[in-house]
């Protein structure tokens, strides 16, 4: 019986947001060093931005704006630290911050004893994606901020909570009253448009140890209690559909630079000599942003290598074999990532031709303009000839000659000075 | 020459007003095309004002200029599309935009249009009622601008503009409900 009239609540859910974040070895214990995660703080503690103290003189200072209160849960130094984070000291509300080295980035929440429909569990992960972009994006690295502004094509993340992508799983005991699960394939024939509503389009989808597990390509959901083993491979998902977000995320950017560098290409030959000082700064950005989507690129090929080698060596790879296509998607990702080194291999080839053309055309300019400014020299020097003409009395014939002489020259300073005014006055 | 349509009452009251403000912003024949945002964001601002009374507050994640934003969709509205289209009635077309965007958008396909004149749509009174909301104070059609705080109808001619509030949803308010922290993988997993 198809009883898509039915609705569905998803109870007492666990909901955890995740995203790829540029992060390594080195970044991790920067953070893990930062929280003092190994002196194990039995309070927690409030953490601004990185930076904040701008004068260490100074005995006091003031936070740009509040931080937020962690408390580290478990660590290791390099690897990865989850930790318990509070946005006020006195509030009941806790998140479960996880960052790992391989730019895994998690904020989980459990709300228990109660019941939402698919649009508030909707909005409760967008709520949870404006968070990470308040509460976890400040305490990270410059750099790391300036390469999640490069990735997702803003001045600055830290206020841009609507440019970012994430991916959520949400672990659910039961979708509400009546509504029973035998295995994923037939619920989605009762329900076509129920689960999607919150996961968008569902691209995979699989019953497993008694877990009924939906991929969406915004969110999972999964109905039942995953063992730990089902877990690390839920993880593992989550991680590899981080990347796919990044990855298109890189590659939109990517093509969206071949689209800039184009419409640059086409307007060097009519352009004035401004456009192209204007064009020539446009090319420092975006060779500016090349450099940071290479060093992007190269840290996600990293984490994508590690995590790979993580779950070849998994328990999880042992029990469920390749399913959900994860083995597949692995793949499928370093050959994204070849594919990218080669296309901004060649667009940094465009790039350099570029800047050459620009520079070419903005030398002919000059030389141009150096040609007629000797013209315009030269006509000055002919009206001191009239003016030492007429001191001399040259009569009328003499003086004609000389003006006739002087029309050419007096057309070329016309064409100087427009030339002048469209190529370098400013508006 | 209008075409003769067997059964003019093959789309319902919403799928018709739908069509009509198609047609008064998109032509097949001049090949121009709204956004799916767009219709998206007039028919919310045309609900809020009594025009869709079947229409509930319901949300979409869905791409907003070029990023991805919670916005409004009722699912009936979703269907009514799809009717339409299914009728030939509507075209829909998918371009990219600079920012490697891809973009939905739909026309009026030339059958929608015989079909609103063979129905004399526009001299219903919903017909004048959506003009009536869509035209600004010098009866100028008032067009969709996608902006960063949100959309907004604006007549080129005299500049006057209306925002169309709520229907962005703000995820910056706090989740209402008590919650715990929660890890996927424990100390024990790693």
């Amino acid at each position: 019986m198809n009883d898509e009239s039915k609705e569905i609540y998803i109870e007492s859910p666990k909901i955890l947001v995740t995203q790829y974040i540029p992060m390594g070895k080195n970044n991790m214990v920067s953070i893990n060093r930062h929280i003092g995660a190994h002196k194990a703080y039995k309070a927690p503690t409030e953490f601004g931005m990185k930076g904040a103290v701008k004068d260490i003189k100074n005995g006091i200072f003031q936070m740009e704006k509040s931080g937020v209160f962690l408390k580290t849960v478990e660590y290791s130094f390099s690897n990865y630290i989850n930790a318990e984070l509070k946005n006020e000291l006195d509030t009941e509300n806790k998140m479960g911050l996880s960052l790992d080295k391989d730019g895994m980035c998690s904020l989980g929440i459990n709300i228990n004893n109660r019941k939402f429909t698919t649009d508030e569990i909707k909005i409760i992960i967008g709520k949870i994606t404006y968070r990470s972009v308040d509460y976890v994006y400040p305490i990270l690295k410059d750099e790391q901020q300036s390469l999640l502004s490069t990735l997702f094509g803003v001045e600055d993340i830290l206020s841009s909570h609507f440019s970012i992508t994430t991916y959520g799983l949400v672990i659910t005991n039961s979708l509400g009253e009546g509504i029973e699960i035998n295995n994923t394939k037939e619920f989605r024939l009762n329900h076509p448009h129920k689960i999607d509503s919150i996961t968008d389009w569902i691209i995979d989808d699989n019953t497993v140890e008694g877990c009924h597990i939906f991929i969406g390509m915004r969110a999972a959901i999964c109905v039942g209690k995953p063992s730990k083993n089902l877990r690390s491979l839920l993880q593992t998902v989550l991680f590899l559909k981080s990347i796919f977000n990044a990855s298109f995320r890189l590659f939109s950017l990517i093509w969206a630079l071949g689209k800039t560098i184009k419409n640059i290409n086409d307007g060097i030959p009519q352009s004035s000599y401004k456009k192209l000082k204007s064009f020539n700064m446009e090319i420092a950005v975006i060779n500016n942003a090349i450099s940071r989507l290479k060093i992007l690129d190269k840290m996600m090929d990293v984490a994508i290598a590690q995590k790979k080698l993580k779950w070849d060596n998994s328990e999880s790879k042992k029990q469920f074999s390749n399913i959900f296509r994860i083995d597949d998607e692995f793949e499928d990702e370093i050959d994204k990532s070849n594919d990218r080194n080669l296309t901004l291999e060649q667009i940094g080839v465009d790039l350099q031709g570029l800047r050459a053309s620009v520079e070419q055309r903005m030398d002919l300019i000059m030389t141009k303009n150096s040609e007629f400014l000797n013209v315009v020299l030269l006509i000055l020097t002919l009206i001191s000839v009239i003016g030492i003409a007429d001191i001399l009395g040259f009569n009328i014939f003499e003086l004609g000659v000389v003006f006739v002489v002087m029309i050419p020259f007096i057309i070329a300073s016309l064409i100087y000075i427009k030339n002048y005014i469209r190529n370098f006055r400013s508006k | 020459m209008e075409k003769n349509f067997e059964n003019l009452e093959i789309l319902d009251l919403d799928q018709k007003k739908i069509l009509f403000i198609y047609s008064l912003y998109s032509s097949e024949e001049k090949l121009e095309f709204l956004q799916y945002t767009g219709i998206l964001a007039i028919c919310y601002y045309l609900m809020k004002n009594s025009i869709f009374p079947n229409y509930k507050e319901q949300l979409l994640i869905y791409d907003y200029k070029d990023s991805r934003r919670y916005l409004w969709e009722d699912k009936k509205f979703m269907n009514d599309i799809n009717e339409i289209r299914t009728q030939g009635m509507l075209i829909r077309a998918r371009a990219r935009s600079q920012e490697y965007r891809d973009i939905n958008s739909h026309q009026c396909s030339k059958k929608g249009s015989h079909y609103l004149r063979a129905i004399w749509f526009q001299e219903t009174a919903e017909g004048k009622e959506i003009l009536n909301l869509l035209k600004c104070r010098c009866k100028k059609l008032m067009y969709i601008f996608l902006e960063d705080d949100g959309p907004y109808l604006r007549c080129l001619k005299c500049k006057s503009q209306i925002f169309i509030k709520g229907f962005l949803y703000d995820l910056h308010e706090p989740i209402k409900h008590t919650y715990d922290s929660f890890f996927l993988i424990g100390d024990d997993d790693k």
